[in-house]
């Protein structure tokens, strides 16, 4: 190979690369307000031009080994990909009540238009993501998508979530097991077991919630009776009472609701990351704490209530900084000949192979 | 220097990391301008890498400060993180436009301008904008969609909630009589509008209308009323009201349009913020506009 003299990469290592995030809120803020302000003055449409400066933004601060990710869609793709989508369903929702025959057939349509449309965006998703000059794959099918983001999901409601961690194991394989870096492929296998001893921990501080209002509905058990045996006489004060033990018992399902699928969430990407090989030979980590992440994102949701909004472009930026730094890759043998394997066998996806339509529901 | 190609006229741009085509291989570089363009060489032995004039290079727009791709016909590339640089050689160049959403963006005082304008129009959005939105879809709804949507609603509920009635014929006789006499004074007729008696069960003491001119009353509110059909009536020309305004309706694209543009905003506000503004439109929403526009049909009866 001509190229002898690459940029300095690390020799060998038995350490694990972490990534990192270089932006700041500061520097966010102002790509934040002018996306915003841009998006309304043209009545959304800008919105498709906004996704792209703030995926370049995030994805170009996320940096391995000193190089950062690259983001390189244009506003024009994604902004012809909704048109696409919007469309559909206008149609669909025009004919669903004009036509409601039509619109059953439509709704069968709708079924595999779904796992259609995530496959496609998942799709698109990778190869404009590039790194090292290489860009990602992703060859997942429809059947895939039907499974993992379809059936998954509402076999998971209609079990009451206990079906959640098989959903969560199907979306993980999909996706990791289709994932390509040039024409290498990453590999995921989640265990069913250790999904469930997370999903153990969430279901526990569900149960603590219920538990919570069970009490106070037992401590008014008496008043309660009372109300039940006769409507008519809650004299007015009580009535007051009523509501607040109804809006905590609402604000108590929230939260621990909210918590558990903090938790769950955290849990299951490092199991499913922790479990991913990159070309059979190159593990991925996810080290999240499960509490730092709920912390996190609390915490940053507060924030940015009381700020009305003015403080997200930092809670965004504290996010990326606490996942990156969390997400992490160890090379077994010396990088600089990962990288040059990676590049004997070309990029198997250039810009020619590019939908001019870019479906970004991916994620 | 280098005397291959670093010629009178030629000055060093930036340095930075060169890829050749699809490689993951990167060589430590500089960027040069000559006369006839841009040139990318070897720092360490001056070997030119790759060449184009300036208008067949891409450059990659300035985003904060992440790193530049410089883009050559070959499909090599130039990467570098001196972003200043870049900026300088482009207004040389005379592409001045490229660089304009990202002077709006910089870290400065007129960004404080920029906040205010954003609270401002999304606040006249939503105010002026949206209910406009609202009027031209409501008029471009043809008659079939609330006819179509109030059937539907009224089979669910049937199916779910509501049992057929259990007031005697001579009570719902009355209060149909009553009804009759208010729905004529409405612009639609009496021909617009059809009564229903249903058990309220769920939904409990009761009464509601669908966009078509579908009304129900549980027998639940005629108990509560206690004999008092003036009440009944009142409440059925409250009902007449929220048909002859088109209420349901607006409402439903109300709260899809205010949904549309959380959506649109998505990526900015974060998911967590967006189930709470969606939840909330949906939430405070409804019984807010619908007391605080009393129809007016209900005056008369008063």
């Amino acid at each position: 190979m001509a190229v002898t003299e690459s940029a300095p990469l690390p020799a060998a290592s038995e350490t694990w690369h972490r990534l990192s995030f270089t932006g700041s809120g500061k520097e966010y803020f102002g790509i934040w307000i002018v996306n915003i302000l841009l998006t309304i003055i043209t009545v959304g449409i800008y919105s498709a031009w906004a996704k792209v400066r703030r995926n370049r933004y995030f994805y170009g601060n996320t940096v391995l080994l000193g190089r950062a990710f690259e983001y390189h869609a244009k506003g024009m793709q994604i902004f012809i990909g909704r048109i696409i989508v919007f469309a559909y369903l206008i149609i669909y929702n025009v004919l669903l009540t004009v036509v409601p025959l039509v619109g059953i057939g439509m709704a069968v349509l709708i079924l595999f238009f779904i796992p259609w449309l995530v496959m496609r965006g998942l799709r698109f998703s990778a190869r404009v993501t590039s790194y090292r000059n290489v860009r990602f794959n992703f060859v997942g099918g429809v059947g895939g998508a039907f499974l993992a983001f379809l059936v998954g999901p509402i076999l998971a409601a209609l079990t009451l979530g206990i079906l959640a961690p098989l959903a969560s194991r199907w979306m993980y394989r999909y996706i990791g097991n289709n994932m390509r870096y040039g024409t290498k492929a990453f590999t995921t296998n989640p265990g069913l077991g250790a999904i469930y001893k997370t999903w153990f921990l969430s279901a526990l501080i569900i149960l603590l919630g219920l538990l919570i209002i069970g009490f106070v509905l037992f401590i008014n058990m008496s008043v309660l009776f009372a109300v039940i045996d006769n409507p008519q006489a809650i004299p007015p004060e009580l009535h007051a009472a009523l509501i607040t033990m109804g809006v905590i018992g609402y604000l108590v399902v929230l939260v621990s609701f909210g918590i558990a699928a903090l938790v769950y969430r955290a849990g299951v990407r490092n199991i499913a990351w922790s479990s991913s090989v990159f070309d059979g030979a190159h593990p991925l980590k996810s080290d999240l704490s499960r509490a730092g992440y709920v912390w996190i994102t609390i915490s940053n949701l507060i924030v940015t209530l009381l700020t009305l909004g003015l403080m997200r472009p930092w809670a965004a930026v504290r996010m990326a900084r606490y996942v990156n730094t969390h997400t992490a890759v160890r090379f077994s043998g010396d990088v600089g000949e990962v990288f040059a394997v990676a590049e004997k066998d070309g990029s198997a996806v250039g810009a020619e192979f590019m939908s001019y339509e870019g479906f970004d529901f991916g994620f | 220097m280098k005397a291959s190609i670093l010629a009178f006229d030629s000055r060093i741009i930036a340095e930075g990391e060169w890829h050749p085509a699809n490689s993951s291989l990167s060589v430590v570089a500089r960027l040069i301008e000559t006369s006839t363009g841009l040139v990318v060489e070897r720092v360490s032995t001056g070997e030119p890498l790759a060449s184009g004039s300036q208008r067949a290079i891409e450059i990659s727009s300035r985003v904060g400060s992440i790193p530049r791709r410089v883009h050559f016909s070959d499909a090599s590339l130039f990467e570098t993180t001196d972003n200043e640089a870049i900026d300088r050689l482009l207004s040389r160049s005379g592409r001045r436009g490229t660089g304009f959403v990202h002077g709006l963006e910089r870290f400065h005082p007129r960004l404080i301008a920029l906040v205010v304008a954003t609270f401002l129009l999304a606040g006249l959005v939503y105010r002026y904008a949206l209910p406009v939105l609202v009027e031209v879809a409501v008029a471009v709804t043809p008659p079939v969609v609330p006819k179509i949507m109030s059937v539907s609603t009224l089979e669910t509920m049937d199916r779910t909630m509501l049992s057929p009635s259990r007031l005697d014929a001579a009570k719902q006789r009355e209060i149909s009589e009553g009804f009759a006499r208010i729905a004529a004074l409405s612009t639609r007729g009496l021909a617009g509008y059809s009564l229903n008696f249903r058990e309220g069960g769920a939904i409990g003491p009761n009464a509601f209308a669908l966009p078509d001119g579908t009304l129900v009353l549980t027998d639940e509110l005629v108990k509560l009323a206690d004999g008092d059909d003036e009440m009944i009536i009142g409440v059925l020309a409250h009902e007449i009201g929220h048909v002859e305004l088109e209420h349901s309706l607006r409402q439903i694209y109300r709260a899809a349009g205010t949904a549309g543009l959380i959506m649109m905003l998505a990526g900015d506000v974060g998911s967590s913020m967006e189930d709470l503004l969606v939840q909330g439109a949906g939430f405070w929403r409804c019984p807010i506009r619908a007391r605080r526009k009393p129809p007016p049909i209900a005056i008369p009866w008063n």
